[in-house]
């Protein structure tokens, strides 16, 4: 292994212990790994954009198709937020991203999100399909407050009840899976990188080291 | 109420220091990653399944597109099995088209790439077979982009020309019409694949989606969504369809334990609850 690389994994093992170490409190080495990866990440995502918005550019501008310098202009607009007197040109950028992205978003969402949801949700073709169609009325009508949920719709709006939480229950299980998934992943990278493990040890170490001395705090 | 001396076994362990916890959860899931039990993998879901088999039955050459949106978090869950998907691909002779819609997914494609082809732009293969197009900003408005229009970058992540490439030779549309499925990798959201690619050209979408994004597909599946690998389960799954079991099947028994050690933990939780519940009911 070259050294570079194997300074890499050093560094991701300690970083990654240095996080882990919050699970016991917040502490000196989990704040610096915490600076350290929003610093590296905002750097490196500058260069990756800077370099990205010159890929788009190099070939129109080089067609000669003068316009497209516009859109250097329109970036170099978000600086304006660090003038108090030019603040207001900010803006521009801003909406031109917002309302681009609400243009793009919005028109196909109709047809994505709404129309073929109900399309879909309409089409019972066997039981599966019978209970989403229930459970879609049934928690939308337990949201439905402009009549009072009395008699049969107080036994609709129950069963709209116990849909939901069946899904926010489908929906816990599955961040749990996910989170452990992380635990595993890191684990696997800590105990069979070399020299990733090395830094094991040494963070149980100073765990103990700290665990004592704030024992010995509290006496 | 008992006095301080006098704590149940219940009204311990609901005060019980939260450390304990990770403690336990930290050593269920170590035992199995450093000594494996082989606990049996379970029936295929259909999810699964339903990617597989879209993906087998593909004729050779049919381009796939696998847009990385895996941060660093969601890499664990969706790596393996952007891994097992390339290696099918490999192996059935498709053509994939990368692209990284955020901007620490790129090297998610190049280990891809290294992993399954051992290169990236040097491979021969690279610019027939397979183009990394590198990052487009603006997750939607970026695959918009590239959908109504292959060359939207003009250059690869590696600055060579894309209108030079033999992989776009015989696409005749030069959009997201020509692709055969949009793979998503990420644990953000796939509507707008299905927003951008699925509802406007027809070309369906499957994912390698972190488990937290797991119910929120399911509104699309199957008839915008043909399938998808759900977080580790899902890419263990695929990892044992294609035979070549890996770092997703290698996990499970630590994933399989850890739940069960949560399960058990909910269940005392909810215990203690109910029998702190009941005794203050009686006490009132």
């Amino acid at each position: 292994m070259e050294t570079i690389e194997a300074l890499t994994v050093l560094a991701g093992s300690g970083i990654t212990l240095a996080l882990l170490s919050y699970l016991w409190r917040e502490n000196l080495a989990f704040r610096i790994a915490e600076h350290a990866y929003i610093g590296a990440a905002a750097g490196y995502g500058t260069l990756v954009l800077a370099e990205n918005a010159w890929r788009l550019l190099e070939a129109p501008l080089a067609r000669g198709e003068w316009y497209w310098y516009l859109t250097i202009v329109l970036g170099l607009s978000y600086f304006f937020f660090f003038s108090k007197n030019y603040f207001w040109l900010y803006r521009y950028p801003i909406a031109y991203v917002i309302g681009n992205d609400i243009g793009v978003v919005v028109a196909r969402s109709v047809k994505t999100q709404f129309l073929e949801q109900i399309r879909v949700t309409t089409t019972i073709t066997d039981l599966n399909a019978a209970i989403i169609a229930v459970g879609v009325f049934t928690a939308l009508f337990y949201f439905y407050s402009t009549m009072e949920h009395k008699g049969v719709f107080r036994g609709v709006s129950k069963i709209g009840i116990y849909f939901l939480m069946g899904a926010f229950g489908a929906s816990f299980g599955a961040t749990v899976m996910a989170r452990i998934s992380l635990l595993i992943g890191r684990l696997r990278f800590l105990y069979f990188t070399e020299p990733a493990y090395y830094l094991i040890p040494v963070a149980i170490l100073l765990l103990f080291i700290g665990i004592f001395m704030d024992r010995r705090k509290k006496t | 109420m008992g006095t301080k001396g006098s704590k149940s076994f219940i009204e311990k362990l609901q005060e019980l220091d939260v450390r304990y916890v990770y403690v336990l959860v930290l050593l269920v899931i170590t035992v199995p990653i450093l000594r494996p039990i082989g606990i049996p993998p379970g029936k295929t879901s259909p999810e699964t399944l339903g990617l597989y088999r879209y993906i087998d039955e593909l004729p050779s050459k049919s381009v796939i597109l696998m847009i990385a949106d895996q941060s660093p978090a969601a890499a664990a869950e969706c790596q393996p099995g952007m891994l097992a998907i390339m290696y099918h691909t490999v192996a059935k002779g498709l053509r994939v088209l990368f692209y990284a819609s955020r901007t620490d997914a790129i090297p998610y494609i190049d280990d891809v790439m290294v992993k399954v082809l051992g290169k990236t732009s040097d491979h021969p293969d690279y610019g027939k077979l397979y183009v990394n197009l590198g990052y487009i900003p603006q997750a939607e408005v970026g695959l918009t982009g590239l959908a109504s229009d292959v060359f939207f970058t003009n250059k690869d992540a590696y600055g060579n020309d894309l209108r030079s490439m033999e992989f776009f030779e015989d696409l005749p549309k030069k959009d997201a019409s020509d692709w055969k499925l949009a793979i998503y990798f990420g644990a953000s959201s796939l509507d707008w694949v299905v927003r951008q690619v699925t509802d406007p050209y027809g070309c369906p979408t499957g994912g390698g989606v972190a488990a937290v994004l797991v119910t929120r597909i399911y509104p699309y599946y199957p008839h915008s969504v043909i399938g998808f690998l759900s977080g580790l389960k899902g890419s263990a799954e695929y990892e044992l369809m294609i035979q070549k079991p890996a770092e997703a099947a290698a996990g499970m028994d630590a994933q399989s334990l850890g739940h069960l050690a949560i399960v058990i933990m909910i269940v005392l939780g909810n215990i203690g609850y109910l029998a702190s519940r009941l005794k203050s009911q009686g006490g009132a």
